[in-house]
């Protein structure tokens, strides 16, 4: 198994929330050490909910736009990470909402996912599901969040959430075994 | 993050992709934009508010020394109005508005009624001031037709009407006080 690059420097919670609480004074510098400590966190999980790496980027910054705006706000209880993210799935949401459309690049995905991920295969599989059971299994799967939470996350019932990833579950499975059928 | 309850532990596909690296880091470095656009919001804000402050204070003084001079309103005279390169941004553009040009006409109508009773040495004085004025704001009128965006340029442009203002409203008023003074002593 090749070894896994470790993109974003380790920053431990006394830090994050050292730079939280100098950031909110409005130090910018604060600011661009929890981007550097979290982005690839934001950006991986913009990327794969949206399979757009043009969106990505944009709900990316729009994510750091927001906290840095709401960071007042921001209590530490769930973590930076998890806020970051229930910030950059309502930057997600609001995209398509704007856009009224939703692009697929599936190959631009796996291309930059190439360089951080040892199963390209799966990458691959994920991006080409539907859009909700996409953003259900990224969410529930890749990044562990409970069906609850990541209901709350998307605005959709928990059950809804559980019929997604069903629906997403089975779907790669039969794109996953058509794959190693074909011997890829 | 997910219970206990809610993962599957035998499940080989949740167990590959929880396997996934959850960090993937964009092409290319976002922080450049996102900064820029952090610190475009307040400076925008700052420069809108005091837009605005120095319009409502200009207004302010062209109303006022328009019921100063007491006097009608008089056509606009062509010599009045400085020229300005092609390209350049008018007052009329800015945020100046028709009282302040009507208030700086005024003034300079009744200036030049009174300029003849003037020593030449004041009247050359009073000429250089306000050539100085003119070709400053022929100045920044030049470079705000390169770069109209500038905060600072239009800043320095309505402080410079200000000034014109100021000095047309002072040398009229000392002008008039001064011929005044001199028919009462005829």
């Amino acid at each position: 198994m090749k070894e896994l690059p470790n993109p974003s420097p380790v920053v431990s919670r006394a830090d994050v929330e050292r730079l939280c609480e100098r950031a909110k004074t409005g130090d910018d510098s604060a600011f661009e050490a929890l981007y550097r400590a979290t982005v690839g966190k934001v950006y991986g999980l913009c990327l794969r909910m949206t399979a757009d790496p043009s969106l990505a980027e944009d709900c990316t910054q729009n994510t750091y736009l927001r906290a840095w705006q709401k960071l007042a706000e921001f209590r530490g209880e769930s973590g930076i990470t998890t806020w970051l993210h229930r910030i950059a799935v309502n930057e997600v949401l609001g995209a398509y909402r704007r856009e009224k459309r939703h692009r697929h690049e599936e190959a631009d995905v796996t291309a930059i996912a190439e360089r951080f991920s040892v199963d390209i295969d799966l990458e691959r599989a994920v991006s080409a599901l539907p859009q909700r059971a996409r953003e259900v299994f990224v969410l529930f799967g890749i990044y562990g969040y409970g069906h609850k939470e990541t209901a709350s996350m998307l605005e959709i019932a928990e059950g809804t959430s559980k019929a997604h990833y069903h629906q997403a579950r089975r779907l790669l499975q039969g794109s996953l075994g058509a794959r190693d059928e074909q011997g890829e | 993050m997910s219970k206990v309850s809610d993962i599957d532990q035998n499940d080989p596909l949740l167990q590959r992709a929880r396997a996934l690296n959850r960090e993937v880091l964009p092409p290319k470095d976002l922080w450049p934009s996102i900064h820029n656009r952090l610190t475009e919001r307040p400076r925008s804000v700052w420069t809108s508010s005091r837009l605005a402050v120095a319009a409502v204070l200009l207004v302010s003084l062209s109303s006022a020394l328009t019921v100063w001079l007491g006097g009608e309103l008089r056509e606009k005279s062509n010599a009045l109005n400085p020229s300005y390169p092609d390209g350049a941004i008018k007052p009329q553009y800015l945020v100046l508005g028709p009282q302040f040009v009507q208030a700086r006409t005024d003034l300079v109508l009744s200036l030049e009624k009174q300029l003849d009773e003037l020593s030449p040495e004041s009247r050359q004085v009073l000429a250089d001031n306000l050539e100085n004025i003119d070709e400053a704001i022929r100045e920044i009128n030049t470079a705000l037709a390169s770069n109209p965006g500038s905060a600072l340029l239009i800043h320095l442009l309505l402080s410079t009407y200000t000034d014109q203002l100021t000095l047309l409203g002072t040398i009229e008023g000392m002008t008039r006080r001064v011929n005044e003074s001199k028919r009462t002593q005829l």
